[in-house]
Parts: C-alpha cells; sequence; structure tokens
C-alpha cells in the first residue's frame, strides 16, 4: 500500500492563471518530470487544499480535470493515484501539438539569428536539465 | 432569556453596588440629621427627580449602547423573538434599579423603625416601591428616547410630567406610576424590533405611542402659547402688567390694597347702607382669617404636606404622628426614649382622619399645639399631656385655619365662616360652640381674597372671588360683601360682577387646542384621587364661541389628514382611523401624524436590461 | 425545515433608496445552495444595505427579498437560528467571560456543537476564563467565528470578518472556516475587499457595483473576460470613449496599455485599425481584473450564459 506522497507544488494569487490551472499544471509537471512516479499516491482534497490553505473544492475540480485527462487514476475508496505511463493522446493530436510548439518556437527564435547548432545544443541542454529520466 | 437578564446584571453589578453604597451612606447621613419620613413634598421631589434622572440616564445608556447598528445587530439576530429580548434587558435593569434606588430606602427604614423611636408607617416602607417606580419610568423614558424614531422619541416624557402634577395620593400614587410604567413598557416593546426605523408594531403599539406623542403635541403648543404671551408681556399690553389694570378687572381687585379692594365691591351698589359702610371701611383696619392648610392630609399618603410632628417644648418631648395607627408616638428630645402614644382625649382614641399640626393658638401656654383633623381642630395641652378637640365643625367639611380676630377668634372651613367667643378657649377645654356661621358663596377654591371689617354689631365681610379668572378652570369672578350681625342675621349688602381681563381666546387655549385632550389631561391627572375639598369649584360654562373655535380647528384637522394620508404607507382601515381621530382630537393629532408616518420613498420602475447573470 | 429550496438568497427588483441616492437598484440576485460565495464590490456597492435587508434590519423601499425561502422581513426566531451573521466588528459583550458566552450560547441554540467549538477555538489562544474585552481583535474574529460555526448555521454570512487582523490570525481564520467539519454543511457568502482572500476561498464570485449585480460566475470565468492588450502606437492613441469593452488604460514607456471586457481578436483588428504596430495580449489576474472592473464604474450588464 503505497503512502501519500509529498507534492511541493506552490500556487500564487494574483497570477494570469486561476489557481486551479496554477495546480494542474504543476501536477502535470511533477508527472512530467518524474518527481511523480506511476503509482504514487496524491495527497486528498482537504489535505491539499489545506497545504496551500485554499478552497477544497477548487483542488477537486483541479483533481478531476487530471483524472478526466487521464494523469491520475482514482481508485475507489483508496484515493488519487498517478496513472500509469500511456499515450494520453492519439497520434494525430500528439503529432498537432508538437507541429504548433515547433512552429511558435522556430518563429519566436529565427529573428534572433541563432545558428541552428546553437539551437540544437541548447535543446539538449535544457532536456537534460529538467529531468535525468525522459518522459511520454 | 433567563441567560441575557443574567448577563445584562453581571454588566452593570459594579455600578448598582457601588452606586447602592453611595446612596446608603448619603441616606444614612441625613437620617442622623433629620427625620426623612417627616420631610415636605418639595423634599421628596428633589429625591424622586434624582431617581428619575439616574433611571433616564440607564435608559440612554444601556439602550444607547445596543443601537449601534452591529450591536443591535447582534442583540436581535438570535433565535428569541424581540418582546423577549427588550423584556429581559428591561427585568435586568429594574433589577439594578431596585438594588441601587429601593434596597438602601428599605435599610434605612428598617434602621430607622428598629434603632430609633421614630415613627415608621407602612407609607414609609412603600416609599422604597414608589423610588423604584419612578426611577423604571425614568429608566424606560431613556431607554424610548434612545429607540424611538428621532422625530417623536420624546414622547416617553409626558409620563414623568404627569406624575409630577397628578392628584393621587397613598396607594393611588403608587397605581397610577405603575400605570405609567405599563404604558412605557408598551411604548418599548412596540419600538424593540429588528427595523428601527418601521413605525411602532401593531396596532396596540401604535396607539401605545400615539396617544402620549400626541398629549405631547398638546402640550407644546401650550408651551408655544406661552411664548407667545411673552411676546405679548414684552409688547406692554398684557393685562397683568399695565401700569394700571383695567378698571372693572379682576387685576384690579386683586392688586389693590385691602380697603381699596372693598370700596371697589360696594362700588356701583345701591343699597341704602352702601355709603355709611364705605366710611366705615375708611376708617377701620381690615383682618382676614389664617388659613394654615393648603392641602388636605390623606391617610397612608407617601409624602407629607407638611411635616407631621410638633415639639412639646415644656417636657421635651416630640410628637409624630403615624397614619399606621392614627395616634401621636412620642419620644424625649433629650434622650431619645419614647414617650408613648397619644390619642384624644382621656382614652387615646385614635384621631379618624390624619391630623397635622399647624402651630398653637395665640395666648396658649407654652408647649401647647394646635392640630387640624378633617373638621375638628384639637389642641394638645402640655400640662395635662391630652389631645382634645376644642372646634368641631359639620361631619362633611374641611377645616382650613383659625386665627384670633381680637377678642373672637375666627376660623374657615372650605364651606363657611366661623366666629367663636375668643374667651373661651382658656375659659374650659371643651368643644366650642360657634357664635355666628357665615356660608361661603361660590367656592372655598375660588377666594382670591377675604377681607373683613368689624362693625359695632357684627362685621362686613369681602369675598373676592377671582382665583384662575385667567384660566379655563376659573369660576365666574365675582365679589360679595355681606354683613353680618351679631345675632345671625347675614345680608348680601352686594354683588359685583368682575370683568374678564383676559380675551376668551387667551383664557381657553387649553380647551380650543383639543377639548378633547384638555379633558383626558384632567381625568388622567385625578385619576386614582377622591375629590380634593379644597380644589372642588364650579367651573364658568365654556363660551359657545369657544366650541366653535374648536370644531373649526377639528375640522382643519381632519382635511389636513385627508390630504396628507394619501401620501403615507398605511392600509386604508388605518387610513380612516387617523382621519377620525384627527377630526376628534384636533391639530394636535395631526402633529402628531405628521411625525409618525412619514411620505414613502418612491422608487422609479427603470427599465431593467439584462439584470440576470448567469448562474453558476 | 427539512424543504431544501433552490437559493438561499433571493432578491426581486430589491431597491433602498437614501435621500436621492439608490443603495440598491432593482438588484435581482440568487444565490444557490451549498459552495461558498464570494462578494465583492466597492464600497457604496450596497452590500451591507443588502446584508441588512436580507436580516430584516431595513425595510425596502421597493422589491422583495428571501432568505432561506422566508420573507426576510418576516423572520421568526427559528429562522434566524439557521442563519449565522459575522462581521469585521465582531461584537460581542466586552464583559463577559468566553466560557460564559459559549455557555449561554449553547443554551440559546437547538443544534449547538460543542466539538466544532472545539475543533475552531483550538486554533486561537483564547482561555476559557478570560474576559473578551481583553482579547485581541484576531482572538476575537476567532471567537466569534468559532461560535459562528458551532451553532450549525445552514447559511453563514460574512462581512469582512478579516478586517485589521493580522497576517496569522488572517490565516488562522480562513483555515478555521474553510476546513472544520462544521462548515461542511453551510452554504457561505464571504464578502471582502482582499482579492487575495477571495481567490482561496471562492466557488462563485459576485459582483455588485452601485447596487446592482454586475457578474456572478466561478472566478475563472470571469478572469477569461479581462485581457490585458500592449500596443505601440505611434500617434495620440485613440479616444477612451471609442474603445470597446475598455476599463482602464495606461501609457507607458510609450506604450499603450489596455485593459479591456469581452473582448477577442476582433480588438486587435480594432488596434491596427487605429495605427498600432506592434499588438500583444495576455490574461489578467482576478486581483487586477475585479479592481480594473470595479473602477471603471462600467454599466455594462454581465454576459449571458
Amino acid at each position: 500500500m503505497a503512502r501519500t506522497q509529498a507534492l511541493m507544488i506552490r500556487i500564487a494569487t494574483g497570477d494570469s492563471r486561476s489557481i486551479g490551472k496554477q495546480i494542474v499544471d504543476g501536477i502535470r509537471m511533477k508527472i512530467a518530470t518524474g518527481e511523480l512516479a506511476p503509482g504514487d499516491q496524491l495527497p486528498s482534497v482537504r489535505g491539499l487544499a489545506q497545504q496551500l490553505t485554499i478552497n477544497p473544492n477548487t483542488v477537486a475540480k483541479a483533481y478531476t480535470e487530471l483524472t478526466t485527462e487521464g494523469w491520475l487514476d482514482s481508485r475507489q475508496g483508496l484515493g488519487l493515484y498517478v496513472a500509469p505511463l500511456r499515450q494520453r493522446l492519439s497520434d494525430a493530436e500528439r503529432e498537432r501539438r508538437f507541429d504548433d510548439a515547433v512552429q511558435r518556437f522556430v518563429h519566436d527564435v529565427v529573428p534572433l539569428n541563432v545558428t541552428v547548432d546553437e539551437v540544437q545544443t541548447r535543446m539538449a541542454a535544457e532536456f537534460d536539465a529538467l529531468t535525468p529520466r525522459k518522459t511520454a | 432569556m433567563f441567560e441575557l437578564f443574567k448577563a445584562e446584571l453581571l454588566r452593570f453589578r459594579t455600578w448598582a453596588l457601588a452606586l447602592a453604597g453611595v446612596h446608603f451612606i448619603a441616606l444614612g447621613f441625613l437620617t442622623r440629621v433629620v427625620d426623612l419620613a417627616q420631610q415636605p413634598l418639595v423634599v421628596h421631589w428633589s429625591f424622586g427627580s434624582t431617581y428619575a434622572a439616574l433611571g433616564l440616564l440607564l435608559g440612554l445608556y444601556q439602550m444607547g449602547t445596543y443601537r449601534k447598528p452591529s450591536a443591535w445587530l447582534n442583540m436581535l439576530h438570535r433565535p428569541l423573538s424581540s418582546p423577549r429580548i427588550a423584556t429581559s434587558l428591561i427585568l435586568a435593569a429594574v433589577a439594578l434599579l431596585a438594588v441601587a434606588v429601593a434596597l438602601p430606602i428599605a435599610l434605612i427604614a428598617l434602621w430607622q423603625g428598629a434603632m430609633t423611636p421614630r415613627v415608621v408607617d407602612l407609607r414609609h416602607w412603600l416609599l422604597a416601591l414608589a423610588a423604584l417606580q419612578i426611577a423604571t419610568a425614568g429608566y424606560l423614558v431613556g431607554a424610548y428616547g434612545m429607540l424611538g424614531e428621532r422625530r417623536y422619541c420624546y414622547a416617553g416624557l409626558v409620563f414623568p410630567l404627569l406624575l409630577i402634577t397628578a392628584a393621587a395620593t397613598g396607594l393611588g400614587a403608587l397605581a397610577l406610576q405603575a400605570l405609567a410604567v405599563a404604558w412605557l413598557i408598551a411604548m418599548v416593546l412596540a419600538t424593540f424590533k429588528p427595523d428601527l426605523d418601521a413605525p411602532p408594531r401593531g396596532a396596540a403599539g401604535m396607539i401605545a405611542v400615539a396617544l402620549p406623542l400626541q398629549m405631547a403635541m398638546y402640550l407644546l403648543m401650550l408651551l408655544a402659547y406661552s411664548g407667545v404671551e411673552m411676546l405679548w408681556i414684552a409688547q406692554g399690553s398684557h393685562p397683568n402688567n399695565t401700569p394700571t389694570p383695567p378698571r372693572g378687572g379682576h387685576n384690579e381687585a386683586e392688586k389693590a390694597d385691602d380697603r381699596t379692594r372693598m370700596r371697589l365691591a360696594l362700588a356701583g351698589s345701591t343699597h341704602p347702607d352702601a355709603p355709611l359702610l364705605r366710611e366705615q371701611i375708611a376708617l377701620s383696619e381690615p383682618v382676614g382669617i389664617a388659613s394654615q392648610l393648603r392641602r388636605v392630609p390623606r391617610r397612608s399618603e407617601l409624602a407629607n404636606v407638611a411635616p407631621m410632628e410638633f415639639d412639646d417644648d415644656a417636657r421635651g418631648v416630640r410628637w409624630v404622628f403615624s397614619h399606621d395607627d392614627m395616634r401621636l408616638h412620642g419620644y424625649r428630645l433629650n434622650d431619645r426614649t419614647s414617650a408613648g402614644t397619644l390619642g384624644i382625649g382621656a382614652d387615646n382614641v385614635a384621631f379618624p382622619v390624619p391630623a397635622l399640626p399647624v402651630g398653637a393658638m395665640p395666648g396658649s401656654a407654652k408647649g401647647d399645639a394646635l392640630l387640624i383633623a378633617g373638621n375638628t381642630a384639637y389642641h394638645y395641652d402640655s400640662e395635662s399631656g391630652q389631645v382634645l378637640p376644642r372646634i368641631r365643625l359639620p361631619e362633611d367639611e374641611v377645616l382650613v385655619g383659625a386665627s384670633p380676630l381680637g377678642e373672637t377668634l375666627g376660623a374657615i372651613s372650605d364651606r363657611a365662616l366661623y366666629f367663636f367667643d375668643g374667651r373661651e378657649t382658656v375659659e374650659h377645654q371643651r368643644v366650642m360652640t360657634p357664635r355666628l356661621r357665615v356660608p361661603i358663596p361660590g367656592s372655598y377654591h375660588d377666594i382670591y381674597d377675604l377681607d373683613m371689617i368689624e362693625l359695632v354689631d357684627g362685621y362686613l365681610i369681602v369675598f373676592s372671588n377671582s382665583y384662575n379668572a385667567h384660566s379655563a378652570e376659573g369660576a365666574v369672578p365675582y365679589q360679595y360683601v355681606l354683613r353680618v350681625r351679631d345675632g345671625g342675621e347675614i345680608e348680601t349688602i352686594a354683588k359685583r360682577r368682575l370683568a374678564y381681563d383676559y380675551p376668551e381666546l387667551y383664557r381657553y387655549r387649553s380647551f380650543w387646542t383639543s377639548p378633547a385632550l384638555y379633558a383626558l389631561r384632567d381625568r388622567v391627572q385625578h385619576l386614582f384621587a377622591p375629590p380634593l375639598p379644597l380644589e372642588t369649584s364650579v367651573a364658568a360654562p365654556i363660551p359657545r364661541s369657544m366650541w366653535l373655535l374648536a370644531g373649526a380647528l377639528s375640522l382643519l384637522s381632519l382635511i389636513g389628514a385627508l390630504w396628507r394620508t394619501p401620501r403615507l404607507v398605511m392600509p386604508a382601515p388605518v387610513r380612516a382611523a387617523w382621519v377620525a381621530i384627527c377630526g376628534a382630537i384636533g391639530l394636535p393629532a395631526l402633529a402628531a401624524l405628521w411625525l409618525l408616518y412619514r411620505p414613502q420613498e418612491i422608487v422609479a420602475s427603470e427599465q431593467v436590461s439584462m439584470q440576470h447573470a448567469p448562474v453558476v | 425545515m427539512s424543504t431544501h429550496d433552490d437559493h438561499v438568497i433571493e432578491t426581486h427588483g430589491l431597491s433602498r433608496r437614501y435621500g436621492r441616492k439608490l443603495a440598491l437598484d432593482h438588484l435581482d440576485l440568487r444565490i444557490p445552495r451549498g459552495r461558498i460565495h464570494a462578494i465583492v464590490g466597492a464600497n457604496g456597492a450596497g452590500k451591507s444595505t443588502l446584508f441588512r435587508i436580507l436580516l430584516g434590519f431595513l425595510a425596502p423601499s421597493a422589491g422583495r427579498a428571501r432568505i432561506l425561502g422566508r420573507d426576510s422581513q418576516q423572520l421568526t426566531p427559528e429562522d434566524r437560528g439557521r442563519i449565522g451573521f459575522v462581521n469585521e466588528e465582531h461584537t460581542l459583550p466586552g464583559w463577559m467571560r468566553v466560557s460564559a458566552i459559549a455557555r449561554m450560547h449553547h443554551r440559546e441554540y437547538a443544534r449547538w456543537n460543542q466539538r466544532a467549538y472545539e475543533e475552531v477555538i483550538g486554533h486561537y489562544h483564547v482561555l476559557p476564563e478570560q474576559k473578551v474585552g481583553q482579547l485581541s481583535r484576531g482572538e476575537r474574529a476567532g471567537f466569534n467565528l468559532a461560535l459562528a460555526l458551532a451553532r450549525s448555521p445552514e447559511l453563514l454570512i460574512l462581512d469582512e470578518p478579516t478586517l485589521g487582523l493580522d497576517v496569522v490570525a488572517k490565516r488562522a481564520f480562513l483555515e478555521s472556516l474553510l476546513y472544520s467539519n462544521a462548515a461542511d454543511d453551510c452554504t457561505v457568502i464571504y464578502c471582502s475587499h482582499q482579492m487575495e482572500e477571495i481567490e482561496r476561498v471562492a466557488d462563485n464570485l459576485i459582483i455588485l457595483e452601485r447596487g446592482r449585480l454586475m457578474h456572478m460566475s466561478a472566478p475563472e470565468e470571469f478572469c477569461s473576460r479581462v485581457t490585458h492588450w500592449v500596443a505601440d502606437i505611434p500617434f495620440k492613441g485613440p479616444e477612451p470613449s471609442t474603445v470597446p469593452g475598455l476599463l482602464e488604460r495606461q501609457r507607458l514607456d510609450g506604450l499603450h496599455h489596455y485593459l479591456v471586457l469581452d473582448q477577442d481578436e476582433g480588438f486587435a483588428e480594432f488596434l491596427r485599425g487605429v495605427g498600432a504596430r506592434s499588438i500583444q495580449s495576455m490574461p489578467v489576474g482576478l486581483d487586477r481584473a475585479v479592481n480594473a472592473f470595479l473602477a471603471k464604474n462600467h454599466a455594462a450588464p454581465a454576459a449571458a450564459a
């Protein structure tokens, strides 16, 4: 029986993202970087709300969104757990999103007059810095 | 409810105990110096005003702290109905006042009764209750003043005014105080509700507030007339302040010296003896009969008309009249030991009515005293230590005073003048028989001046009955000239009608302002009180013109109500009732209506576009 | 009373006039049961007037108000037992001891929950024998909240309860409100000026302005209505009255900043139309969005769902 994993996310009021969105993004990032492994148990709704001093309903909504998207699994009576790694998105969708991100990046970077080598080195370094493990 | 009561008691506990202590010390100090049970009326009024003021301060402060919006919300937003909340607060205040005001009085009475030979009657114990009721009335006036709408929060003040001017004494006074307290409680309960701006709650509540308010408006209007009177005086043509009074009027008679007054009474008389009598007047020294009694003391009255005690200087004993056993109780002044009780005659029979000491008969020995009780005058003889009746008038008369007129002893009652042989006062100790009895023309209450001169064979007596000729209560003013002969015949020489110096409009101002409230005020001031013999009188009939004026003003008030009520928020039966009341009571009712209801604030219905917001 | 109405608070055309000013202007408000509803508005928006009318302490000039399905002007003592009210003054009898007041409430309220009281009061350093007058403001606020929650109200209205409290007390207060079990079955109406608090606490955001309802939805939905545009416009820039949905504008370092309401990509067209050379937009935080909305005295109606 897994014990609850500590969830080290912070939220900021006054941010342009709503608190719920900050929680969703924060948990997604933790899962993506591997800080939360599949099978780890997340804090209860009440527990996380108390940790962040926010309304429990907001946490509930965030958890629901993550569960719907497939990042979390709800196990009856036991709580919420990180879902096993799997394809969350269809190939087409994945391709489309990858394409969007690349386009945006290229558009932003080209005016800066950097070389392809500089870009590649930089990209590799960033991915390495994020996590020792590769993500989905 | 009990919790709230306890909490409120706790709040003022220290204050109540401290005030009780101060009060007790003050009374204790005074009681060493004077006999608090035998003080004149004015002292009782001073104490009463202080207690009422204390209550007023408590009411203003207590309700003042709760009236602030957030405190009011906190007090009334609870699962307890607002009448019960109000009752808890009121009962707590009464309990606090009982400790601060009534308890010290009771303790001092206890001390005085147990530790001194002074008289402590039941009526003195009841003073503690009266003090509590008066303080409570003051408290309720303050509470209502703080809670009620600013425009008419002073309406409660009519009750202290009533208590000051009322005729009731003893238990009747206590009943009247209780009635005032009950009505004031009704006013507070009608106002004590979450929305303080709303009109008084319910029909009974509205009546509880509206009636005192109408009376207050009536009294304010009378006060305004006094203001106008000041201007009249300043202007110089006020009949009381002109250099010479108007001729033939009552002011002229009142301001004249006695000889002139007697001559005025004979003016225009066609009696054959008139010129002779006028000469006699010029030659003689007019005299009068002293009236020692201002008011008749009543059994078990709470205050005293005058101290009911006298000192026997020869024996060194002070005699105090006790209402409980209707006898005199004595104590020696040097060592404060009791000297027993004293009744009438050798058998020490109890007095039938309270006996008021009024000094001494002139020429009597040291230590003697004169006592008046109802229709009888008693002589206290210091040597024999007995009280014996000397003058006994018919059963239903009240002896008002007696004084010597040369060799004769004159006495006056509320019905007649009496002349006794002066030698009888010293020759024997029995009841004296009057030689002459002269019935008073009109009422005793009407007499402004009584002048007489001694004639060869009797007396010439002039009654100038013009008391209250300047107001609606007065009888028609006359001067009567009576000649009394020694044999007993009484002849009316002249009856001169005095003219009214003041116009009808002025004299009847209390009446035409509102006949209904005029009558009500009189009724209420005499509630629980029997008719007072020294104050009964037959008022002059109210002139038709005054009735017409009152009617016209009532009509005006009715029209005013008809005009005003459509703009107010009230159901049709209430509107009809107010219009009827304004017609029946007159302008004071219209003024009350004006103050009680505000015109409805109109909110124009604007174009409401897309006000609905998405509901989550 | 077991029937559950749809709404805890309903007003129909509710208006209240003071002299010439309308504190409440034909307010139509329907607050559903459950959750935490936050009401924000500038001073003078009518919040206090609304609560006083809802609790029967003031009569409306026009319209009706219902609270827990009852006419607000006819509340019975039982109704009052089901509605809690806490305001910033935290009025309590200063001469009484904490334990005495708790005992008094225990006797007065039928549904007193002693455990809930102890749970909440445990967050504060309040000793039973202390007199209320000796407590600090934060302690008094906590005590007041403990009393309010222990009464197990169906509806709890809080009008700026953390005003004047220090950071520690404020946090303790919010925690008690959000996490005590007593608040679970309760509908909470929370009024505050502090957007930081509102953002943490609110399920539903209600914006009142000049006595009218301007907006009611979840906070994120409101935020999504407001966008921040930055444009480089060479000349003076458009007249404020011509800018659609304008809430706030600033000129910083030669760039034009616009906070606008309910504008989409069409606004970019507008900016291009007035000669903007570079245009960027970004979303706005709740604090900024609400402040801009209120500052504008915006009279536009709320967007339909």
